[in-house]
């Protein structure tokens, strides 16, 4: 079975000026189904500009990327947002969520990339109750109706994951996701991933600076000045 | 689906918006409500010039034209109904014991007269081809009858604006001073009646005379000379009136009688075309410069998106990582542009409709509750404000809105197209 995500000898660098600047030297990955890996290191070591690259938001200089053992690098724009809305979810240190969406709004929105407004009004009834589902799994029960700036940091990032789970992805990417969270709402957030990892069997890959959530993980995989070193 | 749903979300959560929608509303409202009252007023204008003339009128004659010669070079067409002879001088009216001194002296004071056209007519060939008996106003005595009147000698009618400016009543002494060539004559008329016909140019300079005594006043004694003659037509389609006045113009040509005059054969309304066409003109510079408003607000619009894309740099990378593609980026802020204009439009549409069918009502209690006349409808010899809603001037208005909002939402539209997501995710 392949690894549900893979990278191999993948180089990015970005021009600066009349410079190159390399961020990534070559870099091998391989991500497995179900499998909770921590990308570790320090600032400035090509740990974001890797996910990136794996959810299909940029495309490596060179090298290749394949998604359940299928080349996905040069996809074309269309076929990589498409890949990205139904097997990736994204889970970010600032949780950016739409501040004028309610949290429920914000979930549902997630259904609503490739579904066309008539096919999406014939299943709005079955999109709100999966909505409100998740929204209830990660604790937001009673915060349906509510603004991003209404929600305190533990719970917008609680949204985003819903919203990254709705369309049921096989993998999320999640960058510094208790980056900006106090340790006791850092852990009901981690719990709720781990939880996730457990029961659905999705694949995280962690980027996170915290070396004690990085050993709580199935595997770490630690990076240095663009390349993975351990 | 998410394009709409975020256009529709950006475009009712951002205060901001009410901006570019009020700059829209304002236009479109500008450009229907104002070209509506143009529009009216040359209406109103063409129907009352209508309302004041023959169906078609012979025109300059020559100084002495026998009218029994003009009748017979018209009177063989085939669309000819009826005809009335008319002849046209202009004098002056004043009340008696204040005439104009013969010889008249330079630099003399002028007697407080007033210069009017007088036109001699036979009124009951006026009545046949004319609306001539609908503008005679009732008088005291019941209403005036063109049979009594052709019986009589020394009358005249005079126009209920030049009875009430000069205070002319029924009965009333007037004395007429003209005259052909060097020679001036005075003539005492009795006011027999007024009339109306809503044209104000007409009414404020015609007087009504019996035509012999014209004739008599101007020295042409028992000849039959006109100078205009009345013409009423069997058919009076537009494309059928400009072909009678053509053929008529040229059996007028044909004639001996007209050989070292030019005369021309127009509908009446054809004489105001100049002030008509002015008017249009006007209309047409004033739908240049409100269009103005609709090119600020559609610039309003574009403010408005440029700031939202700026704002929402996040969220096109959220987007992104959602699944968006960049089609759909560029939808999103396309629909909240078109949403805004649709919006502004709409609004500008129905309040620009029903200012203009109310204007008149709201300026009606602007007068009578605060003294501020917004329309003064008496210097238009108007009964009211006057307003014609065009539905393809209003569709024009509301499609080009919509253009315009959609080019000014395109520009901001495409830029967020253009981002890329992982820069927006990055942007602090």
């Amino acid at each position: 079975m392949p690894p549900i995500l893979s990278a191999r000898n993948v180089e990015k660098g970005y021009r600066l000026g009349r410079n190159q600047v390399p961020v990534l030297r070559g870099v091998d990955l391989d991500v497995e189904s179900g499998e909770m890996v921590a990308l570790l290191g320090q600032s400035g070591a090509g740990k974001s500009t890797l996910l990136y690259l794996l959810g299909l938001l940029d495309r490596p200089s060179s090298g290749s990327i394949a998604f359940d053992g299928r080349a996905v690098h040069d996809l074309s724009n269309i076929e990589r947002a498409e890949l990205r809305h139904s097997e990736i979810g994204f889970v970010f240190q600032f949780y950016h969520l739409i501040p004028e969406l309610t949290a429920l709004q914000n979930v549902k929105l997630g259904r609503m990339m490739l579904t066309r407004p008539l096919e999406y009004m014939r299943q709005r009834k079955d999109i709100h109750a999966q909505a409100t589902e998740l929204l209830t799994r990660v604790g937001l029960s009673g915060r349906l109706g509510h603004r991003p700036n209404e929600l305190s940091g533990g719970e917008r990032q609680r949204v985003a994951i819903a919203r990254a789970l709705i369309s049921k992805p096989r993998v999320i990417l999640a960058d510094e996701p208790t980056g900006n969270l106090d340790s006791k709402t850092a852990e009901d957030v981690l719990e709720i991933l781990f939880q996730l990892n457990r029961d659905q069997g999705i694949a995280f890959l962690l980027v996170t600076h915290n070396e004690e959530l990085a050993a709580r993980c199935d595997r770490v995989v630690e990076m240095k000045d663009g390349r993975v070193v351990g | 689906m998410y394009a709409l749903y975020l256009g529709l979300r950006y475009m009712v959560s951002r205060p901001v918006n009410l901006l570019g929608i009020g700059g829209v509303t304002l236009g479109v409202w500008a450009l229907i409500v104002i070209v509506s009252i143009f529009s009216g007023y040359i209406t109103e204008v063409r129907a009352h010039v209508r309302m004041a003339s023959a169906d078609i009128v012979a025109f300059h004659l020559g100084p002495q034209t026998s009218y029994a010669s003009a009748h017979s070079a018209l009177g063989g067409d085939a669309n000819v109904a009826d005809c009335a002879p008319r002849l046209l001088w202009p004098g002056l009216i004043h009340p008696p014991n204040n005439e104009l001194a013969d010889p008249w002296i330079p630099g003399a004071a002028p007697p407080s007269g007033r210069f009017v056209t007088l036109t001699g007519i036979d009124p009951v060939a006026e009545a046949r081809t004319s609306g001539f008996a609908s503008w005679l106003l009732p008088g005291p005595a019941g209403d005036l009858d063109p049979a009594a009147l052709a019986k009589a000698e020394d009358w005249i009618l005079v126009s209920s604006k030049i009875a009430a400016k000069r205070g002319l009543s029924i009965g009333d002494r007037l004395v007429v001073t003209s005259g052909g060539g060097d020679a001036l004559a005075t003539h005492t008329f009795r006011v027999a009646g007024t009339f109306a016909t809503k044209h104000t140019g007409f009414d404020n300079h015609t007087v009504f005379v019996s035509i012999g005594v014209l004739r008599t006043l101007l020295g042409y004694g028992a000849l039959d000379f006109v100078n205009e003659i009345a013409i009423k037509l069997h058919h009076v389609e537009p494309e059928v009136v400009a072909q009678t006045g053509r053929r008529l113009t040229l059996a007028l040509l044909a004639h001996p009688e007209f050989q070292f005059s030019r005369p021309y054969v127009l509908p009446q309304g054809e004489q105001e075309r100049d002030f008509l066409s002015a008017v249009d003109h006007q209309r047409g510079l004033m739908k240049m410069v409100l269009f103005v408003i609709m090119v600020i607000a559609a610039f309003l619009v574009y403010a408005t998106l440029s700031m939202m894309v700026t704002e929402k740099t996040h969220d096109i990378g959220v987007l992104a990582a959602l699944g968006a593609t960049r089609d759909g980026v560029l939808g999103v802020f396309s629909l909240c542009g078109l949403a805004i204009a649709l919006v502004g439009t709409t609004l500008g549409v129905v309040s620009g409709c029903l200012t203009s069918i109310y204007l008149d009502d709201f300026n009606t209690f602007m007068a009578r509750h605060f003294d501020v006349n917004l329309f003064p409808t008496e210097v238009y010899n108007l009964p009211r404000v006057p307003y014609a809603l065009d539905p393809w001037w209003i569709g024009l208005v509301a499609g080009s809105s919509l253009v315009l909002c959609l080019l000014a939402a395109a520009i901001p539209a495409l830029r967020a197209m253009r981002r890329d997501p992982l820069e927006c995710l990055r942007t602090e």
